[in-house]
């Protein structure tokens, strides 16, 4: 569905911000991408919509080369992205007019909008909002908002560029709710991220670096490579951290990404004696 | 010189308690001198809000106020001490960021008193000399950066002081040096041609050229990512292990648990806890219900009290976390207990009561 | 966090005005607006004011609110009435200074005037009082579609007006937290512009230009990934139709001309 085929990428045609990524993403998965500043983690992102198209390689949205003009539109209807700063991606003052933005420049008719528009709101929790103003919702309101902006649209893949970043935790859990219930009904969802509790939740999580991938697994493999995550500059989840601190303390649990996990070892390894 | 807080309330709909018509106009609705010993017996004391918000279930415009909405802030009453790192937390909308902004007389309580060593800021000059001595960084302060080179947007507050360009130039330097950023070398750079944690660098190192005695910040690693995160609350520690009064707003309470010798929790206003990290974060299921969490350690610990684990004492951070589960493994193992509760940790354990719970499946 | 009052902030509401179609709203407010400049006396002045009033009632606004929402510009207001107490001469001279010169006249155009301002101010702010800003920039749009054929803009210059409003509520906030901020440096605006109040005004203006070219920046790319490729093509969420209350509101303000042309007759 998302293929990357030795991808490289320049903005000023010297330094790649993008090399040799070779990356796939099949339908329906909930993909982490981690890194530091400066990794390509956003950069990656913006070819999934042909935002940017590479320099090398190809990028294959749903079986459309990025770089065919013909086909824009039809990956950025399928392949929605949210940004970061929640002030800076809504159009319209007011909540309908801005989730029938989409669809609106897609042609959609005039009766279908509003069916899309109502049914894009309920999906992300904010049913009955069509009269509120932007400017009025909190931080994680309006992510959710620029969600249904996409969702809008119809589309297949949900691409979130660091949408968490700004917001406080409760906004942040809202946001991450609802792309699990997005995802459990078959979106594919490229979450751009540098929270580990987030990636924790994903089904895989892909570690860039100096514009290349360096890790690439499942939370379970990635997120217990303490060492390396140091090395790049990235937290290492808690639940890792304190069983590392605890091996080290000599106390035998695994390495654990998920703090429900570590819980049920700690409480079976104390509680039986 | 402490800052005290004495029964401050803020309103939304009567801000600076005073004329409010033609003055409206102008963007500055600070630094007015205030009405001094005015009463509000217009104004509805903040109790009555709960009862004003369920009066107003229709659509209402935003008049710059959260829906029904009056008081941003609630007879907030307590002393920031010398020396101390605070910490406040509370979720969007709490009146973190109007609480920080009375501590140097840029917004005047509705009713009650800011005292900064005993003055009551409400004054027009003890706010302008309070303000030279307490600095507030704003929320992501490099987006109030201006100048053309770094080192006049750091000259910026000294020389707003009046200060002559030879004291000037030692307090750029000094600032910059103590958020390690080299004066030769970024001196005559753009500030916006830096990186953005460069950036909010320049800008702290702007407020410290004040030589403030207190340093008030507002959430001032958000939006920036785990190594420059790191970096920045280093920086903040050695401030205050230089000896500045540090005051942090933060949505991260595992931050806030790493530095702070007393956290304040506001809610909706009002405040809702304040003391130490073991005291607020003792009330984990209340926190929860404001919207706000623990520390991960803290919460891990208080699900294994749960599941009748003996666990007490410090365990908000990780290290001190893993030190007491180590040591009651190593008692569970035979060895003694190293912890302080000694062999009480499963009495303890089991006047937990009915609440036990089997461990989680 | 206290904002400013925002000249003419929509007021959601389902009222009569609300539900005007957006293009009858601007072209009647423009009629109301040339009612205003008709009326030659106070006599006409206090039609228009009580039709004014009555719209507001109609469109269940609080005077009070409606009354700030231009507060913000009564500066203009002022200023404008001040030029005609000092320039207009003639009748009775109540004071002299030097050159200045205080007279009857010029106290009743400095009135006349400031009234008649009042109630432009007002009938403009009722406009974006009771109208979405889309709605607005969709009647803009429209009535400007005739001028697309020599070359007028005219989705584009909708567009940017949306874009705007939508933006300025936003930047009267970071206006205020830069403001803020500079203070919490020492900077005072009050001070001279000789002496540092350059420096104090850019210290504002500054961080607001560069936020804006931020803002612009990411918003251009959301506006691409959500699709947009300018006007053609576009379909609308809410088209825009007229109806029996448009043309009740053209029978009242053809009234209000009525009557207020007829008082220019009345002699004073």
């Amino acid at each position: 569905m998302i293929e990357f085929e030795h991808t490289g990428f320049t903005y000023d045609g010297e330094t790649f911000v993008l090399r040799d990524i070779g990356l796939s993403i099949p339908q329906g998965q909930f993909v982490c991408i981690l890194g530091g500043n400066g990794s390509g983690k956003s950069t990656l992102a913006k070819h999934i919509n042909a935002l940017l198209v590479p320099d090398e390689g190809t990028v294959t949205i749903l079986g459309h080369d990025t770089r065919d003009e013909t086909a824009t539109y039809l990956i950025r209807s399928n392949a929605g992205m949210v940004f970061q700063n929640p002030d800076d991606q809504l159009v319209a003052s007011l909540i309908e007019n801005d989730v029938a933005f989409g669809p609106e420049n897609l042609g959609v008719p005039t009766d279908k909008l509003r069916e899309r528009v109502t049914l894009s709101l309920d999906e992300v929790g904010l049913q009955g909002f069509e009269k509120h103003e932007t400017n009025a919702l909190s931080g994680g309101q309006k992510q959710r908002v620029a969600i249904a902006g996409v969702l809008a649209m119809n589309p297949r893949i949900l691409i979130l560029d660091e949408a968490s970043a700004m917001l406080d935790p409760r906004g942040r859990r809202g946001l991450m709710r609802v792309c699990k219930e997005l995802n459990e009904r078959g979106m594919t969802i490229v979450m751009i991220t540098h929270f580990m509790e987030e990636a924790g939740l994903a089904d895989r999580v892909v570690v860039l670096d100096g514009g290349t991938i360096a890790l690439d697994g499942t939370p379970d493999e990635v997120l217990v490579q303490t060492e390396k995550l140091d090395h790049l500059n990235l937290d290492v989840p808690f639940a890792c951290e304190l069983s590392r601190e605890l091996q080290k303390r000599g106390v035998p649990v695994s390495t654990h990404v998920d703090d429900q996990s570590l819980e049920e070892e700690l409480c079976q390894l104390l509680s039986n004696r | 010189m402490p800052i005290a807080f004495e029964q401050v309330s803020y309103s939304y709909s009567a801000p600076a308690k005073k004329k409010r018509g033609k003055k409206a106009a102008e963007i500055p609705a600070v630094g007015d001198a205030p009405a001094l010993g005015q009463t509000d017996a217009d104004i509805a004391p903040c109790a009555a809000d709960a009862t004003n918000a369920a009066a107003s279930n229709a659509p209402r415009p935003l008049w710059g106020n959260p829906e029904g909405k009056t008081w941003a802030l609630c007879n907030i009453t307590f002393t920031l001490e010398d020396g101390e790192f605070l910490g406040i937390a509370g979720h969007t909308g709490s009146g973190k960021s109007t609480l920080i902004q009375h501590m140097n007389g840029l917004i005047h309580p509705t009713s009650g008193r800011v005292l900064v060593d005993g003055v009551d800021i409400a004054d027009k000059k003890a706010a302008a000399a309070a303000r030279s001595n307490v600095g507030v960084v704003f929320q992501y302060p490099e987006h109030q950066l201006f100048a053309a080179t770094v080192y006049d947007d750091v000259a910026f507050g000294p020389r707003n002081m009046g200060l002559g360009s030879d004291e000037v130039d030692a307090r750029v330097r000094e600032s910059l040096a103590q958020v390690s950023l080299d004066f030769d070398d970024i001196r005559d750079k753009s500030p916006f041609e830096l990186s953005g944690g460069q950036q909010r660098r320049v800008a702290f190192a702007g407020v410290l050229a004040m030589r403030p005695t207190k340093l008030i910040l507002d959430e001032p690693v958000a939006g920036l990512d785990p190594a420059a995160r790191n970096d920045f609350l280093k920086l903040i520690s050695e401030l205050h292990e230089g000896g500045l009064t540090v005051v942090m707003v933060s949505h991260t309470m595992d931050d806030l648990a790493r530095y702070c010798d007393r956290i304040l929790v506001l809610k909706e206003g009002s405040l809702f806890a304040l003391g130490t990290p073991e005291e607020v974060f003792s009330r984990a299921s209340e926190l929860r219900e404001i919207g706000l969490g623990v520390p991960y350690a803290q919460k891990l610990a208080n699900d294994l009290k749960d599941a009748g684990i003996g666990l007490n004492g410090r365990l908000y951070d990780t290290a001190s976390l893993a030190d007491a589960l180590a040591a009651l493994y190593r008692g569970a193992e035979g060895k003694p207990v190293s912890l302080d509760g000694e062999g009480e940790t499963r009495t303890a354990a089991r006047t937990g009561g009915g609440k036990e719970e089997p461990c989680p499946k | 966090m206290p904002e400013i009052a925002m000249f003419g902030k929509y007021w959601p509401g389902t009222s009569p005005v609300h539900r005007m179609d957006p293009r009858a709203k601007l072209l009647l407010s423009l009629v109301v607006m040339a009612n205003i400049f008709v009326a030659q006396s106070f006599i006409g002045l206090a039609v228009c004011a009580a039709f004014t009033a009555g719209f507001f009632l109609l469109a269940k606004i609080p005077l009070g609110k409606a009354v700030r929402s231009i507060a913000p510009l009564a500066f203009i207001l002022v200023i404008t009435a001040l030029l005609n107490v000092f320039f207009v001469q003639g009748g009775t001279v109540y004071f002299q200074w030097w050159f200045i010169q205080i007279s009857e006249a010029g106290l009743v155009q400095a009135a006349f005037i400031a009234v008649r301002l009042f109630l432009l101010l007002s009938s403009m702010s009722l406009l974006t009082l009771t109208t979405a800003t889309l709605d607005i920039t969709d009647a803009f749009e429209y009535l400007l579609k005739p001028f697309a054929r020599i070359g007028v803009p005219a989705h584009e210059l909708s567009m940017i007006m949306g874009i705007a409003l939508r933006f300025l509520p936003q930047f009267t906030t970071e206006l205020q937290t830069i403001y803020r901020a500079q203070i919490s440096r020492g900077a005072t605006f009050a001070a001279s512009p000789f002496r540092g109040g350059l420096r104090m005004l850019t210290s504002l203006m500054i961080p607001l230009f560069t936020s804006a070219f931020r803002h612009a920046e990411t918003l251009s790319l959301a506006m691409d990934a959500r699709c947009y490729h300018g006007g053609p093509g576009r379909t609308r969420l809410k088209p825009l139709h007229y109806s029996a209350l448009d043309r009740n509101a053209v029978i009242v303000l053809a009234a209000m001309f009525a009557v207020v042309f007829s008082t220019n007759f009345i002699p004073l």
